[in-house]
C-alpha cells in the first residue's frame, strides 16, 4: 500500500502539485489521470524519488520514504518496478539480459542458472518469445513495452508504477499492454500505479482512479463512477472523445 | 558563476560516483568491457598519429638542428624526449578527449534523455557510480598502455623517416634515442597520462550526466565534454610540469 499526504512540488514560481492526498492499495490497479500538464508525471516521479518534493509524505507500506535516508531508499526500491513511457531498455544489453540485470545487480545469492530461469519465467509470462538475444533496437514499440514489464517484475516487486504504458502504441497492441499490467497486479499482488489519459486503459483495467486538475486531486473513485461524476473537469476529460459522448447519449 | 556551478557539481557528483560498488563484480565486468570500448579501439588512431608525428619531429628537429656546435646525435635525443614528455602524454591524450571523451558524454547522456538512468535510479542502482566510475578506472588502466605504444610506435617513426629520408646518419640518430636515458621521463609521462585519463572520463561523464533535453543537448554535452577536457589537460599539464619537473 502506498499512502500520499499533502503532496507539493513547485518549480521556481510555479506550483505543479499542490498538496496530493490519497491512498494506493495493494492488489490493485490504481490510474492516475488528467490532461497534459497537470501534474501526472511530476507525482509519478516523487512518488520513485526521481524527484524530491518540497512537502508532504509518502510512505510505502507505513514507512516514510521521505525522511529515509539514501541507504534506506535503496532498500525500498530495490521493491519498485518501473514501466517508462520510451521503455527505458538498456541499449547495449540483449532483452534477456535487460530482464536479468536487476537480478545479476541484487542477488548475490542466486546462481546464474536460477537467474536465467527467472528471466525466462518473467519473459514468458508476457508473452515474448524467441527474442530473447535481440538487442531493444531489433524489436517493436510493443514487445520492448513487454519486455519493460519483464525487467520490473523480474525482482518480484511489491510495488510497480508504469509511466503512460500505451503511448506510441496501437490500440490493440495497448489493449494487451494493460491486460498485462492488470493481470500482474493480481496475480503477484502488487501495488500498481499508473500515469494515462487513454480513456480506454480506464474503464479496462482501472480498479481506482485518481483525476489530478492542475495540481490539484480533483476527483478519485472507481472507473464506473468516473462516468456519472458530476464534475464538470471530469466530464470534459472523460467525455472529450465523439466515441464516449455517443457511449454516454446510449 | 556557471564556472562555479558545474565546479560544484562535478565534486557533488565525484563522490557519488566514488561511493563502494553496489555489485563488485559487476563493476569488474564493466571495467573489462569499457577498457575494449575506450582504450583497443583507439589503438588504431594512436598507432597511426604516433608514427607520423615521430616522423615530422625527427625530420623538423634534423632541418632546424643544422649547427656545427651541436651533435647529429641530438636530433635522436630531442626526438625521444618530445615524444615522451610531451607529445604521447599530452597530446595523444587530447586526441583521447576528442575520440573517447564526445563517446562518453553522448553515450551516458543518450541514455539519460531516453530515461535508461532514471530506469537504474528507479531500481535502487546508483547510476553516476555504474555508469561512470568504470569508465574512469578503465581509462586510468588503459590509456598508459596506449601511451607507452604511443612512445614506442613515436620512436619508430622517427627511426623510419630517418632510414627512408636519410636526413642524418642512422647510427646517430640511434645513438640519440639511447643517449642519456632516464627512468623518470616516464614515470613522469605516466603520472600525466593517469591523471588526465581521469580528468577525460570523469568530466565527460559529468557532461552526459547532467544532459537535459533531446538529441541536440546530447551535441551540446559532447561538445562540452571535449573542450573542458581540453582545457583541463592543458591547464593540468602546466601544473604538473612545474610540480614534477621542476
Amino acid at each position: 500500500m502506498i499512502q500520499i499526504k499533502d503532496l507539493r512540488k513547485s518549480f521556481e514560481e510555479l506550483q505543479v502539485l499542490k498538496g496530493v492526498d490519497t491512498t494506493f492499495e495493494k492488489g490493485k490497479t490504481s490510474l492516475i489521470i488528467g490532461q497534459s500538464g497537470s501534474g501526472k508525471t511530476v507525482f509519478m516521479k516523487c512518488l520513485v524519488g526521481l524527484l524530491e518534493p518540497d512537502e508532504g509524505d509518502i510512505f510505502y507500506d507505513d514507512m516514510n520514504f521521505t525522511a529515509m535516508s539514501v541507504r534506506q531508499r535503496t532498500r525500498v526500491r530495490k521493491k519498485m518496478g518501473m514501466l517508462f513511457q520510451g521503455s527505458a531498455l538498456f541499449d547495449s544489453l540483449t532483452v534477456e539480459e535487460n530482464v536479468i540485470f536487476p537480478l545479476e545487480m541484487f542477488n548475490k545469492n542466486m546462481t546464474k542458472k536460477e537467474k536465467l530461469e527467472r528471466a525466462h519465467f518473467c519473459l514468458d509470462r508476457v508473452n515474448i518469445l524467441n527474442a530473447n538475444h535481440l538487442y531493444p533496437a531489433e524489436i517493436s514499440g510493443g514487445m520492448k513495452k513487454r519486455v519493460a514489464i519483464a525487467r520490473a517484475i523480474a525482482n518480484s516487486p511489491d510495488y510497480l508504477f508504469c509511466d503512460e504504458p500505451n503511448s506510441g502504441l496501437d490500440p490493440q497492441t495497448a489493449i494487451v499492454i494493460d491486460k498485462l499490467i492488470s493481470e500482474i497486479t493480481k496475480e503477484f499482488n502488487i501495488t500498481t500505479v499508473v500515469n494515462t489519459h487513454d480513456m480506454n486503459s480506464v474503464m479496462e483495467i482501472g480498479d481506482h482512479v485518481v483525476f489530478l486538475y492542475k495540481g490539484d486531486l480533483w476527483w478519485e473513485g472507481s472507473s464506473e463512477e468516473i462516468l456519472t461524476s458530476q464534475n464538470k473537469e471530469v466530464e470534459d476529460f472523460v467525455y472529450a472523445s465523439e466515441l464516449m459522448l455517443k457511449l454516454k447519449s446510449q | 558563476m556557471q564556472l562555479f556551478h558545474h565546479i560544484g557539481s562535478y565534486l557533488m557528483l565525484l563522490a557519488t560516483i566514488l561511493r563502494r560498488p553496489q555489485n563488485a563484480k559487476i563493476y569488474r565486468q564493466k571495467i573489462i568491457v569499457e577498457m575494449d570500448n575506450l582504450g583497443l579501439q583507439s589503438l588504431g588512431i594512436v598507432a597511426i598519429i604516433s608514427v607520423f608525428m615521430g616522423a615530422v619531429v625527427t625530420i623538423q628537429t634534423a632541418f632546424n638542428t643544422d649547427h656545427p656546435l651541436l651533435p647529429i646525435y641530438a636530433v635522436g635525443f630531442a626526438t625521444r624526449q618530445s615524444i615522451i614528455l610531451e607529445f604521447s602524454p599530452t597530446i595523444i591524450s587530447l586526441i583521447l578527449a576528442g575520440k573517447v571523451g564526445s563517446r562518453i558524454a553522448s553515450e551516458i547522456g543518450t541514455m539519460r534523455v531516453t530515461e535508461q538512468i532514471d530506469a537504474l535510479e528507479v531500481m535502487g542502482i546508483n547510476s553516476s557510480g555504474y555508469l561512470i566510475l568504470p569508465k574512469i578506472v578503465a581509462s586510468m588502466i588503459v590509456n598508459p598502455m596506449l601511451v607507452i605504444i604511443s612512445i614506442f610506435l613515436g620512436v619508430f617513426g622517427g627511426w623510419l623517416a630517418t632510414y627512408v629520408t636519410g636526413v642524418i646518419p642512422l647510427s646517430h640518430f640511434t645513438y640519440g634515442i639511447l643517449f642519456e636515458f632516464s627512468q623518470y621521463d616516464v614515470f613522469y609521462a605516466m603520472i600525466k597520462t593517469v591523471v588526465f585519463a581521469f580528468l577525460i572520463a570523469s568530466i565527460s561523464g559529468y557532461f552526459g550526466y547532467i544532459t537535459r533535453g533531446g538529441a541536440l543537448e546530447v551535441g551540446h554535452s559532447s561538445t562540452k565534454a571535449v573542450v573542458f577536457s581540453s582545457i583541463y589537460i592543458i591547464f593540468f599539464n602546466l601544473i604538473l610540469t612545474q610540480i614534477l619537473l621542476v
